[in-house]
């Protein structure tokens, strides 16, 4: 049982990943971008050699009944490579689970997935699995926190200037492209995005996700952003799950401790510091 | 009797199945005949399959989703400071149904109460200890009325408290890891057979009840572990010696119960006490993992040894087996490759000197007692060969897929083979298992329904399990289910156990 249930784990990992595509260095907005240029400047972004995050998750159903999970992750960038680790914390039944991951910038490569699950005593080796699931039970599907393929995607910016929280933001549209489209709703779940980024620095502080399955809609949210050792860091995400406006589900990320550049140990991304824990 | 059919088994599996695969594929149909007759422009510029949106002024309106009060501030301070102990556990509540028993039997086969409390410390530098101690009172023997079960059911069915994990890991140095005490080894890629995973004994004692990471048991060890690179290895030496934990005599999973249907007395099992060894070399790549493991071990499976044979004018009145256990050699290798949403894995072992059972004890034993008159044969003399030993060679091929929304199937055989096979040997040849697994989560994860199926070759029976997990709160899970057992051809494997179909439920709180 306890396998089925934690193989979601795996992709928790690129909660982090997502965070750091929010994490931006301060960039003067050019007028002439393209709808492309921008999200591929979102994409850009520095996000440290290395970073050491705590997280909490919550989980809120329509009873608005809520689950916590909480994790400490660290990740290293080796070139355009990137590892990274993530240890639970809580709740009790998932405590000393770890992910492993190796995200290999080369697309030719697997990207190599680990997990450790205290109950068996064994590290596991397990597969991308489907990137539309959702992992820990959360709205965020594994596409979301890897982010979305650009080159596959159209975009157009629908509106030009728009103010979220005094600040202005384009709005950009992004549909699968023609020839692509089965393959990338496919493997994302997502027919189409618009996305609000704010023209300063580059963050996309607000997202609504057209989802295939069901016909739902998600509502994504970067908020309490802050620049943390000169990177824009957003400290609350949230995606909300609808259908028919009513709300399905919510998941709250919290970000906390965060710390960029001060050094990990190439021995944190092995299989044997999943055994040991933190 | 209540024993369930063997079409019904089936039709539990395909049910099940088609429900799961039911689930999983019709979005995925609905999904791609929109996809087929969703209209696009026959140009694939960048405003292709763009619309005018209706619905960018949607975000903050009156959505009721918007409404959800946290407490996020609480949320964040409860976060954990770090000390140098964590302590935890967890208490669960079993319950067992056998509606296929007879009326006389134990109906309600399992009233358990199982507490398990874990203390971690963080000694110094990169060392830490462990220990874990579990124990259960099971109330359904005091209920049924304790004078109707024998001592050895009662001693390992009624209660247990054990030490189970207890021990202090730590690094010499950066490329050396050093283990010991009370610890679990758990190598290779079997998730149902020891092949390679040779380390820990399990707990047999239901079949087909409990899951693997409940059914290891630890062992006093030490380990030693060696890295270089993606290379690493790892020499054990394992000082305590525990056999798989067996059903007892009597109880409903007994697996004597042929042998001493035909009279045979089965005495005490004889533990060994020497030290066992193994040696693992594991290297990890770019999508996949490999080790070559060696190992010098006692079977966790007992054989059945002569004991004593009592001849009285011409005619066997006292025949006793031990279980005792058979030091065997293993050269093996496993390991697994990802592609895509699939996991390939496999193992291949070698075990020398495993001991086999004959299937001519009787025999045997009418042989000796028609050449004898009266005579008390003891274990020395070798009167009755009841095993023979044997190499045998046991192969994996297995994978896991991932590519379905929300559903997890893996498929595992397990293929045994016996080397210079002899028609006086029980079984045959050649021999195998399927496990296929079946796991749908719903509800973000709250709710969980695994089906297991496995099938023994040579109409040896088949066993079903679905399981449902409900988390009713964080850490407080509910679970329930259904065990089947079957088996039709008297000499089958599960035939013993054909009755013994079970409904189950938990509660488990997780602290």
């Amino acid at each position: 049982m306890i396998i089925e249930n934690k193989l979601k784990i795996r992709q928790m990992v690129w909660i982090i990943t997502l965070c750091c595509l929010l994490s931006f260095p301060y960039l003067v907005p050019a007028k002439d971008l393209s709808a492309f240029d921008i999200m591929k400047r979102v994409e850009d972004r520095d996000d440290g050699e290395t970073s050491i995050s705590e997280m909490t998750m919550v989980l809120i159903d329509k009873r608005k009944t809520q689950r916590v999970r909480k994790m400490k992750a660290f990740r290293k960038d080796y070139g355009k490579d990137t590892k990274s680790i993530n240890f639970f914390l809580s709740p009790a039944d998932v405590r000393n689970t770890s992910f492993l991951s190796y995200d290999w910038d080369d697309d030719a490569k697997e990207d190599d997935n680990w997990l450790y699950l205290p109950a068996l005593r064994k590290v596991k080796r397990i597969s991308s699995g489907n990137k539309k699931d959702a992992f820990m039970g959360s709205d965020f599907s594994y596409a979301d926190m890897n982010g979305l393929k650009l080159n596959e995607w159209n975009f157009k910016i629908v509106k030009k200037s728009i103010t979220v929280d005094t600040h202005d933001c384009w709005i950009i549209q992004g549909v699968p492209k023609k020839a692509l489209k089965k393959k990338v709703i496919n493997e994302t779940g997502y027919l189409k995005t618009i996305s609000w980024i704010r023209k300063d620095i580059f963050v996309t502080v607000k997202s609504k996700l057209y989802v295939k399955k069901r016909k739902k809609i998600k509502y994504f949210k970067a908020e309490n952003l802050e620049k943390i050792q000169g990177l824009w860091t957003a400290k609350k995400l949230s995606m909300t799950t609808t259908r028919g406006k009513r709300m399905e589900h919510k998941t709250i990320l919290l970000f906390d401790k965060f710390r960029y550049n001060e050094g990990v140990d190439d021995s944190f991304f092995t299989t044997q510091r999943m055994e040991r824990g933190i | 009797m209540m024993q369930l059919p063997y079409y019904k088994l089936l039709m539990t599996f395909f049910i099940s199945s088609f429900l799961i695969v039911t689930c999983m594929t019709i979005p995925a149909i609905v999904e791609s005949a929109e996809l087929e007759t969703q209209q696009v422009s026959d140009d694939d510029d960048t405003t292709d399959g763009f619309e005018e949106d209706d619905s960018l002024e949607g975000f903050d309106e009156s959505d009721d989703f918007e409404d959800v009060s946290v407490d996020l501030t609480a949320i964040q301070s409860k976060s954990q400071t770090r000390s140098f102990y964590t302590l935890g556990g967890f208490i669960k509540e079993d319950l067992g149904y056998s509606y296929g028993h007879e009326p006389d039997d134990i109906i309600l086969s399992k009233i358990r109460t199982t507490v398990n409390l874990s203390a971690d410390f963080r000694l110094f530098s990169d060392w830490t200890s462990k220990i874990v101690w579990n124990g259960f009172f099971d109330y359904a023997y005091e209920n049924f009325g304790r004078e109707k079960f024998n001592d050895e059911i009662l001693e390992t069915n009624e209660s247990e408290s054990e030490i189970r994990d207890l021990f202090l890991d730590g690094s010499v140095t950066h490329w050396m890891r050093f283990k010991i005490g009370r610890q679990i080894i758990a190598w290779g890629q079997s998730d149902m057979g020891q092949i390679n995973d040779m380390a820990n004994p399990r707990d047999s004692r239901e079949l087909g009840t409990v899951d693997l990471e409940d059914s290891r048991i630890p062992v006093t060890s030490t380990k030693l572990s060696f890295y270089l690179n993606t290379w690493e290895l790892n020499l054990v030496a394992l000082h305590e010696i525990r056999g798989n934990k067996l059903p007892a005599q009597g109880s409903e999973f007994d697996i004597f119960q042929t042998i001493t249907s035909n009279g045979i007395t089965v005495e005490d099992e004889e533990l060994p006490t020497e030290t066992e060894a193994m040696i693992r070399i594991f290297k990890s790549f770019n999508g996949g993992d490999i080790s070559f493991i060696w190992s010098d071990v006692y079977s966790d499976s007992p054989h059945l040894d002569f004991e004593k044979l009592t001849i009285y004018n011409n005619r066997p009145i006292a025949f006793s087996l031990t279980p005792r256990h058979k030091r065997i050699q293993t050269i093996g290798f496993s390991g697994n490759w990802v592609t895509g949403s699939w996991l390939f894995k496999t193992e291949l072992a070698r075990k020398s000197n495993t001991a086999i059972a004959r299937s001519d004890i009787l025999t045997q034993v009418k042989q000796v007692a028609s050449t004898t008159s009266s005579f008390t044969f003891n274990k020395d003399s070798n009167a009755i060969t009841p095993w023979e030993e044997k190499d045998l060679t046991q192969w994996m091929l297995g994978f896991e897929y991932g590519g379905f929304d929300d559903i997890t199937l893996s498929l595992e055989t397990i293929i045994d083979k016996v080397e210079n096979f002899e028609e006086t040997l029980t079984g045959s040849e050649m021999s195998n298992m399927i496990t296929l697994n079946l796991s749908h989560q719903a509800l973000n994860d709250l709710l969980t329904t695994r089906l297991v199926w496995v099938r023994f070759s040579e109409n040896n029976g088949d066993l079903g399990r679905i399981n449902i997990d409900y988390d009713l709160i964080d850490a407080l899970n509910i679970s329930g289910g259904i065990v089947v057992y079957e088996a039709t051809e008297t000499t089958a494997k599960l035939y013993p156990y054909r009755n013994n179909d079970r409904l189950f439920a938990a509660l488990k709180y997780s602290f």
